[in-house]
């Protein structure tokens, strides 16, 4: 993690975009709330039409699956922490606690523990198959397929609960190498492993 | 990144095998993708049993006299000393709570 506090890019704030990058900045809005433009996307933002495709990728995973939100952001909190992505951290907590977290399924998610997660046991089961996914592809196993099967889990889950790692790892992988910083709307404290501004869902 | 004490020496790694409770040695190498995606999870481990787990880095290129005394064949492979004794050992990635399973498994378990 860079120790430098500016992004390795000009990221575009929202009152100085036009054209396809405005339109971009516009969606954002209209999906997350007015001034919740992250930095992520306004890095995106240099190549709008991609932009606008990761997106839309983006909300069709989070609005248009059988999978709950929480159990996805729960995924992407894991890969956060283990990509040493700070800023996905706060981004992904503050989500899955809009998704209905609490502190606790939000630092249990931290660690690595589905059991510490709130969650039916098929989705605990895909959380777990998510990190195994995540830290050895190619050690899956049919049995392994089977064991998250058997506790209901559908192919389409198992495609839903994979894009969610690919999306988690593309976006972390933006947001390390860009540098690009931490959303000054986000209010989920890492050392403090709570939310400074109360920790209700 | 290291999940465990980097052990620099043959003699640091007899001195940290031998103590009281169970000690998790993970073999790693430099270039093993599987040894530094497997990290984050024995950091969660050891913090999850702070005070009954102590966890061990070993790099097997640099130690090979380790790495032929235990026959490491493939990175990583985890091994599981209890009172100085290896106990158990696994290859490849896991995820933390499969390694608080099988630490917590082969604890319980009798040592012939």
């Amino acid at each position: 993690m860079s120790s430098d506090p500016h992004p390795f890019i000009e990221l575009t704030p929202p009152d100085a975009a036009t054209g396809a990058l405005k339109s971009l900045y516009d969606d954002l809005e209209r999906v997350r709330g007015l001034g919740r433009v992250s930095n992520l996307f306004k890095a995106y933002g240099k190549f709008p039409e991609l932009a606008q495709a990761n997106f839309t990728r983006l909300n069709i995973l989070l609005t248009k699956g059988q999978l709950t939100v929480k159990l996805k952001e729960a995924v992407m909190v894991a890969l956060a922490e283990i990509n040493h992505c700070e800023y996905c951290v706060a981004f992904h907590a503050t989500a899955m606690r809009n998704g209905g977290a609490n502190t606790d399924e939000i630092s249990a998610a931290r660690g690595f523990d589905a059991s510490g997660l709130d969650l039916s046991e098929k989705e605990r089961a895909l959380f777990e198959f998510a990190l195994k996914a995540n830290g050895d592809p190619h050690a899956i196993v049919r049995a392994d397929v089977e064991a998250v099967k058997a506790l209901g889990a559908s192919d389409a889950d198992l495609v839903e609960v994979l894009e969610t790692v690919n999306t988690g790892n593309s976006f972390n992988l933006f947001a390390g190498a860009l540098n690009v910083g931490a959303d000054n709307f986000l209010q989920y404290s890492l050392e403090d492993a709570r939310f400074l501004d109360g920790d209700a869902a | 990144m290291s999940a465990g004490l980097l052990i620099a020496t043959t003699a640091e790694f007899e001195h940290a095998v031998s103590r009281p409770g169970l000690v998790l040695a993970d073999f790693v190498g430099p270039n093993c993708t599987i040894c530094r995606n497997i990290a984050p999870m024995l950091a969660s481990l050891a913090r999850s049993r702070e005070g009954r787990l102590d966890l061990i880095e070993v790099d097997a290129a640099s130690l090979d006299d380790l790495a032929e005394r235990f026959t490491i064949r493939s990175l990583p492979t985890l091994i599981l000393f209890s009172g100085g004794e290896a106990i158990a050992r696994r290859t490849g990635f896991a995820t933390a709570t499969e390694l608080g399973r099988w630490v917590d498994e082969n604890a319980a378990a009798p040592q012939s």
